[in-house]
């Protein structure tokens, strides 16, 4: 099993080194992501605090393993059979908007997407996401929010 | 398998200067290990089985969803293997762990 296929640079180099490490026939399973709602907030934050609306959303692999025909296609030169693909809404729940706030901002890879912010616009991010959790979220006041996460999980299983 | 998160880790056990260690572990364990759940129910990993399988997790990351699954067989006293591979050897100190170069042909079972 596997939560990382969005990430090698050579997807058919990881997936034939996977499938050499499995016997015939057995079951193989990757989950990606469809949607990750807490960069769609933190990206309409992180334009709040740069006040630069062109800012990209962050992404940290290609855009194309958001759908799931990229891993079928992948799957299919690389010999697996009997594939499945499912699609999984489970949102993340978290305590308070500022415990979304403090989670998100700690992540390595928004310390990636905001290494060359200035202090001013880094200090303002705080400020901008919980507006922007406001908006999306006017009832929670204090309270849990569930952030919509949508993924893919794909079943296959290694030929003869 | 149960999904109350009744498995939360204890943070102040795992910590790192600016928290990103914490912040790892702590979405690990609310955004995805609840998609690796739902896996192993797709995958019939979901106890009870009547097989001992061998599970390679081969982008493990934190290592907790493996662990989850590894608890619930411990629980229910069933036998299970499973073999945590990521590109960071982490913080975890209560394993077993190796590095090696993954760059292996051919197959395992054929130098064993």
């Amino acid at each position: 099993m596997s939560f990382g296929i969005m990430f090698p640079s050579d997807t058919a180099k990881a997936l034939a080194r996977m499938k050499a490490a499995l016997v015939p026939h057995a079951p193989v399973s990757f989950t990606f992501w469809k949607k990750q709602g807490f960069w769609e907030i933190m990206h309409k934050a992180a334009i709040c605090a740069t006040s630069d609306p062109t800012l990209p959303v962050p992404k940290f692999y290609h855009p194309s393993w958001n759908h799931s025909e990229t891993l079928i296609t992948h799957l299919h030169h690389a010999g697996f059979e009997d594939i499945k693909i499912t699609e999984e809404n489970i949102p993340w729940k978290v305590d308070s908007k500022s415990a979304f706030v403090k989670l998100t901002t700690s992540m390595p890879q928004w310390k990636i997407y905001t290494k060359d912010w200035t202090q001013e616009q880094k200090d303002k991010i705080v400020d901008c996401a919980l507006e922007v959790l406001d908006e999306l979220y006017p009832d929670a006041e204090h309270g849990p929010i569930e952030v919509p996460m949508v993924g893919f999980i794909a079943i296959a299983r290694k030929g003869s | 398998m149960s999904t109350n998160q009744g498995f939360r880790l204890s943070w102040d056990t795992h910590s790192s200067a600016d928290g990103s260690l914490q912040s790892v572990i702590s979405l690990t364990e609310t955004i995805c290990t609840p998609f690796s759940l739902r896996q192993f129910e797709l995958l019939g990993l979901t106890p009870p089985v009547d097989s001992h399988p061998r599970v390679l997790d081969n982008a493990c990351g934190s290592g907790r969803p493996a662990e989850v699954l590894r608890e619930e067989y411990e629980r229910r006293g069933q036998p299970i293997d499973i073999t945590c591979c990521d590109i960071s050897p982490g913080n975890w100190k209560n394993m077993k762990a190796h590095v090696v170069n993954a760059e292996v042909w051919p197959p395992f079972w054929d130098i064993l």
